[in-house]
């Protein structure tokens, strides 16, 4: 029992000193135009720290820290900025969950960490609602910004950014939020007309059976965890009138052709999923 | 004191050890590994190893796709491809023996999809085949136009084909491809006359044959666009006639309440000036 417990303890004792670094993502509008990475080292036996180096390798539309070579105390941060530049970097860009360090010892050896083990990614920005919440999910779940479209959730309201209410006619927040807050990420100066002129083009209503999910939603319904609904720029949709199961091809043709026509620039073939047309406006 | 001491590393075993796991565990899906850096070569052509697909393969392929044109192999462009078109027809037959069984979302189609994204960005003449495979879906429109005369061929061949049952849209897309490679001022002095010759003859075979009756108007209407498009006079006229004539819309499967957005889509087509 006793050996047990001594197991128990050192297996403790070495998941403590597993974890000495962190990376935080920092954004907030004290830093406009600016975003930081912040490596911070965290040692229960300072000697460990005297010197060292880090590198922090970031996803795309984050900034790249590396060689980066301080002398700190126990806890210290290793600081970088790069301009904002037009939402390139994002505040939920994934930074890479690969980081190292290296540590020299007085006595001339070395202590090496090199991990792809998941980094704690904080976004330390509030927005004082719901919207902190789901900005956090998208940091939690991995959704990054991918290299054809930069957009992403910002504390913003309005154009691009987070909506709680609004659109117009057929198509109100309340249709197209079919995620689980009360705040979504809907692409307003968009979503709303193309769904618009592809009911009028259709000549019929058209069933939105899914628009703006944020990626808990989207991974419960079985999303792609890339999925361009978390982007707000994606709906799924149906004729009016037709029943549970697949859209008739005759019709699903119809509502694809009219769907391009209005610019979508990224529609999914019948086969992978006939219960609705997928469009989205990935690119504009 | 020993008990006191068992269960003060009990609650720190918990506290350190177990609560992240249950933490973790909610968490999932985890970003897979592999999107943590760019992708390489021979780290790709290692995942297409094999049919098996798992969210690591497909995190390489949504990484290779951020890679600069041309900088993959035409070997590796090749096994790109065909791995795309196994997927495809595998999905294409599942779907045809149980419609159900397909869901947005599914690994299979989330991969198929990373790597047409692959394909479309490379840029590589080798991948011709298998991006014309998957036209108009996934974008693939705006890639394969950009081939110009090295992607007639293939789009013709797939404009000729049948589609099955349950395809939808693949002849479509062709025919609208080919059109706009005759729309484009870059793309159109390109083409040569062989090609020229080619896409004319489809028009007016895709304006007899059209097809299934559920997707009749809009084949129609793709052939009838690209009939126009050729800049042949006669092609012009005839397609002229039959946008004024309901009677004649209706003939080629266009129904009433689809004929004022066909005759538009047409009128607009008559009203550019497409050079001989």
């Amino acid at each position: 029992m006793n050996r047990c417990l001594a197991a128990l303890g050192l297996a403790s004792v070495l998941l403590l000193r597993s974890v000495p670094v962190r990376a935080d993502y920092v954004y907030s509008p004290d830093y406009w135009p600016y975003a930081g990475v912040w490596v911070y080292l965290e040692s229960s036996d300072p000697s460990d720290l005297d010197t060292w180096q880090a590198w922090v390798y970031c996803g795309y539309g984050c900034v790249e820290f590396q060689d980066a070579s301080v002398s700190g105390p126990a806890s210290v941060w290793l600081h970088d900025t790069v301009p904002h530049n037009n939402y390139r970097v994002q505040p939920n860009a994934y930074i890479f969950a690969q980081w190292g360090y290296v540590i020299y010892n007085g006595d001339g050896t070395t202590y090496q960490w090199w991990t792809n083990d998941a980094t704690v990614l904080h976004a330390i920005w509030d927005c004082n609602d719901a919207r902190s919440d789901i900005n956090q999910e998208y940091v939690d779940w991995g959704v990054y910004a991918d290299s054809s479209d930069h957009y992403m959730p910002l504390c913003g309201y309005g154009g691009t950014g987070f909506q709680s209410g609004g659109g117009y006619g057929p198509f109100p927040f309340s249709v197209l939020n079919t995620g689980n807050y009360s705040w979504a990420v809907i692409r307003y100066d968009y979503l709303y007309g193309f769904l618009w002129n592809v009911q009028n083009g259709a000549g019929y209503n058209i069933t939105i059976g899914s628009a703006y999910r944020n990626p808990v939603r989207n991974g419960s319904v079985g999303g792609d965890y890339l999925s361009r609904h978390q982007w707000g720029d994606a709906a799924d949709f149906k004729p009016w009138f037709s029943p549970a199961g697949c859209v008739d091809t005759g019709n699903w043709e119809w509502l694809r052709e009219v769907a391009s026509s209005q610019g979508a620039t990224y529609i999914e073939p019948y086969s992978l999923d006939c219960t609705h047309v997928h469009a989205d406006l990935r690119g504009w | 004191m020993t008990k006191f001491l068992h269960s003060r590393l009990v609650v720190l075993f918990v506290t350190i050890v177990a609560a992240p796991a249950i933490v973790n565990a909610q968490r999932k899906p985890r970003m897979p590994s592999a999107l943590h850096s760019a992708a390489d070569e021979s780290q790709i052509v290692a995942a297409l190893q094999g049919r098996d697909i798992d969210d690591e393969k497909h995190a390489i392929m949504v990484k290779a796709a951020e890679l600069p044109p041309r900088t993959l192999g035409d070997s590796t462009i090749r096994a790109i491809g065909n791995e795309a078109l196994r997927l495809q027809r595998e999905i294409s037959a599942q779907f045809a023996a149980d419609p159900s069984s397909r869901k947005e979302g599914d690994l299979d189609g989330a991969y198929m999809a990373a790597l047409v994204e692959v394909l479309k960005n490379q840029k590589n003449p080798v991948a011709v085949d298998a991006l014309v495979a998957m036209v108009p879906y996934f974008g693939t429109t705006e890639s394969i136009v950009e081939f110009g005369e090295r992607a007639v061929p293939a789009l013709v061949t797939r404009a000729r084909q049948p589609e099955a049952s349950h395809e939808v849209g693949y002849v479509d897309g062709a025919l609208d491809a080919l059109e706009q490679m005759l729309e484009s001022p870059q793309i159109r002095p390109t083409l040569s006359i062989g090609s020229r010759q080619q896409i004319r003859q489809v028009a007016i075979d895709r304006m007899k044959d059209t097809g299934r009756l559920e997707t009749a108007a809009s084949i129609f209407a793709h052939a009838a666009y690209l009939a126009v498009a050729t800049g042949d006079p006669q092609l012009r006229k005839q397609v002229a006639d039959i946008v004024n004539n309901d009677v004649e819309l209706a003939r080629h499967g266009i129904s009433i309440d689809r004929q004022p957005y066909y005759s538009k889509v047409l009128r607009e087509a008559l009203a550019k000036n497409f050079e001989n």
